[in-house]
């Protein structure tokens, strides 16, 4: 905007006796955004980029000095590696049943935690406590959980007497495993977000709808779940996002194993990088999962995020 | 004016004499190191006692830091790559001394140890076991200076071992499948090791020793002078590997693929198991009685070596105190890698029970030491340090880089359905690869 522009604004709020600059009011938000835009841009676009920039090249923390450009040499050793498939598919497996599971056991709970009860204020806080609880403790809490010879879980499988499974030594079962001990805290999490949710619906839409003859289950899935539909894309997707970034549970409960049964992207990119100190090839592991977390993304939207 | 000046001068002169005689005699007054080692290790945990009287001594502060294995193994060669000075001490294995002086993060010694001002005689460099100081050297250079051997060895429950009729411990892998096998009830498994791919290379490598030749002192049973990957030869490979495969298949307990060295342990001391073979570290946790159920039933045994190896068939795993390239305070730091591995520390430490293996000749020699020793346990130490292979990883910079084809495979021995064949050819090609992007073969490097 040019000088004579401006003070032709100033005039006219002058004029209206306005006190504040029509200009500055309409480009403050612009210039408010400045600051954090550049904060962003230096801590996560150039990492990315540099990150981008090393899965193209051979760096390992031995050989720090002797790097070089090898094309998409490490995609291709990807492609060729016997374990991407297997590590991918653990991926979407962890996210997709986890996330299932606990938004479905997440929305049960808060349709209990939206009663209207005496105490239901101290019951809704004593639901946060797992998800205050560190998640490398929770981690180690379930490990030792589902010990085979002194774990909790099969002692009172034995007591109930049903089978006590190994736990964390079958590769069927180690998956399952972690999702158990990731919902302790996850259903409560959907839960609480959910429960927001299920506050907003209108109470005399669901009356009136009662009064039309309408059940609790068509209550609930012609009115309850529609309206909380963007809520709960929201709690989904946070929650998937949470799920592939899934690191201590899975370290601590199984490493990654038996073999491979229980690795995900996440934790692969860690050994990779951190174990094998082979920096560039994770990089180039971190891309491959960027892109698993980018589609799983879309998928997600086009399944529950865009609105009638 | 004149007297003036003269009085003054007299003073000056009486305060400098004054702060001369205030001043410590070493200089070190005030200078904070930092020391890294590992948790729940009881050598480690004596060391940390001593170090208040260190600091009388020296007047150095000691920041003792003591952490988990993963958390010690993966931050040390990061804090070296990242040249990070606020490390000065630290303790690991010697199987890393090819990482790290290849990135240049740890100090060289020799010239600390031959300064007669920094290093007395009676603190005696030579004492030192050569086996085990071999392995802190690379290039004839010394990088560490040993503070313990761990040795490989089989901790047996000689109750078990009544019960199942078998009167003596097992002289070869056969045997040793043997009594596994037999030792195996619904009351406990026959035989434990690590089995995670996260610390299975550590027991894998002890027991390959019964069926593969050691070639050298740099890159051990891994690779030959022509850079071959003797791991993978046939007919060794596919012996080991079936062996390896049946034994924790059909013996060991159930889970034995997510397996730490912990839960051998647990399972050791709660008399889940009849064998176990692992580092020699962890004797005083199953001979204390407050821990181990089985503290008065156990026995320890270093397998004889086969005819494939005869002369270098036990782990000897020294454990270094390094020092940091990046340190602000080496001649400091070389004062306390010198009170840790003395030999009134290491005496102190086994009298006590924390030291097991310590590394000075004169200390293993030392009559209250021996009597301090385990029973059985002096004579299979005999054995380990006879028969040394300290090349845990191969002395080489692409010493960790090698690992994730062969901890896959080891891991893929106890649970895929794939042939052994099939497991250790994909291990050979998944090592050759590496070795082959790294520039392999490069001339030999010396010893």
């Amino acid at each position: 905007m040019s000088l004579p522009q401006l003070g032709r604004h100033l005039a006219l709020a002058r004029r209206g006796g306005q006190t504040v600059l029509i200009w500055s009011d309409r480009h403050f938000l612009k210039f408010a955004a400045w600051p954090s835009l550049v904060i962003m841009i230096a801590i996560t676009a150039i990492p990315f980029a540099l990150t981008l920039a090393l899965a193209f090249t051979n760096y390992d923390l031995v050989r720090y000095d002797d790097w070089r450009f090898i094309d998409f040499e490490n995609f291709r050793i990807i492609g060729r590696t016997r374990q991407t498939t297997t590590i991918i598919l653990n991926t979407v497996y962890l996210v997709v049943a986890a996330a299932t599971l606990e938004a479905a056991f997440g929305l049960a709970l808060a349709m209990l935690m939206a009663a209207k009860v005496r105490s239901i204020g101290l019951i809704r806080s004593l639901y946060l406590l797992p998800i205050m609880t560190s998640p490398i403790v929770v981690a180690m809490t379930w490990r030792a959980m589902f010990n085979n010879n002194a774990g909790w879980i099969n002692y009172f499988l034995g007591v109930a007497h049903l089978p006590q499974p190994l736990w964390l030594g079958n590769p069927l079962l180690a998956m399952p495993a972690v999702i158990i001990s990731d919902m302790w805290t996850g259903v409560p999490f959907m839960a609480i977000l959910l429960l927001a949710g299920l506050l907003g619906v209108p109470e005399h839409i669901k009356e009136a709808a009662a009064i039309d003859g309408a059940g609790p289950l068509q209550i609930f899935r012609y009115i309850i779940l529609p309206w909380i539909r963007p809520v709960m894309f929201v709690a989904v997707l946070l929650k998937s996002l949470d799920l592939f970034r899934k690191f201590e549970g899975i370290a601590v409960l199984t490493s990654g194993g038996p073999g491979f049964a229980s690795t995900t992207l996440n934790l692969h990119v860690y050994n990779t990088g951190l174990r094998y100190h082979q920096l560039g090839l994770a990089a180039a592991w971190g891309v491959v999962m960027m892109g698993v977390i980018g589609t799983s993304a879309l998928v997600l939207y086009f399944a529950l995020g865009r609105t009638r | 004016m004149k007297w003036q000046r003269e009085k003054f001068l007299v003073l000056l002169i009486a305060l400098a004499l004054l702060a001369a005689a205030c001043s410590t005699d070493d200089g070190y007054e005030g200078v904070e190191l930092t020391l890294m080692t590992y948790a729940s290790t009881t050598e480690f945990d004596y060391y940390a006692t001593l170090m208040d009287d260190f600091t009388r001594e020296t007047g150095i502060k000691v920041n003792y830091v003591q952490q988990p294995v993963a958390a010690q193994d993966q931050k040390i060669p990061l804090l070296l790559a990242a040249k990070d000075p606020s490390l000065d001490v630290f303790f690991t294995g010697s199987e890393n001394i090819g990482s790290y002086v290849g990135v240049s993060g740890v100090l060289p010694l020799d010239s600390f140890i031959s300064d007669s001002n920094l290093t007395p005689e009676s603190w005696d460099f030579a004492d030192l076991a050569p086996a085990i100081l071999n392995a802190c050297q690379n290039g004839g250079v010394t990088y560490c200076i040993p503070s313990h051997a761990g040795g490989g060895l089989l901790y047996y429950n000689t109750r078990m071992f009544e019960e199942a009729g078998i009167t003596a411990p097992p002289k070869n892998p056969d045997e040793l499948l043997d009594y596994a096998k037999r030792l195996t009830t619904d009351e406990h498994a026959g035989f434990c090791v690590r089995g995670d791919n996260t610390q299975n290379l550590y027991t894998a490598f002890q027991l390959w020793q019964w069926f593969y030749p050691y070639d050298n002192d740099v890159t051990g049973t891994y690779f030959d002078k022509d850079w071959n990957f003797i791991i993978g030869q046939q007919p060794n490979a596919n012996e080991f590997g079936s062996w390896y495969r049946e034994i924790l298949q059909k013996t060991a307990p159930a889970g034995i693929a997510t397996y730490l060295v912990t839960n051998c342990l647990e399972d050791f001391q709660q008399g889940r198991v009849a064998m176990w073979h692992d580092d020699s570290g962890m004797i005083p946790e199953v001979l204390d009685p407050e821990k181990s159920r089985v503290s008065e039933e156990t026995a320890f045994w270093s397998l004889p070596c086969q005819a494939v190896n005869p002369d270098n068939c036990t782990l000897v795993q020294p454990f270094g105190t390094w020092i940091n390239a990046a340190s602000e305070n080496p001649e400091a730091a070389w004062l306390l890698v010198q009170f840790l591995t003395s030999k009134e520390t290491q005496i102190a430490a086994a009298i006590d029970g924390s030291l097991l293996t310590p590394s000075r000749v004169s200390v293993v020699n030392n009559p209250e030491v021996v009597a301090s020793l385990p029973a059985t346990f002096t004579e299979a130490l005999d054995h380990i340090l006879a028969h040394p292979d300290a090349a845990l990883l191969p002395f080489i910079p692409e010493g960790v880089a090698i690992l994730p084809p062969m901890l896959n495979g080891l891991s893929e021995l106890i649970t895929s359905g794939d042939s052994v064949d099939e497991v250790m050819a994909r291990m050979t090609a998944g090592v050759e690869e590496i070795m082959k992007a790294a520039g392999y073969p490069k001339p030999f490097p010396e010893g």
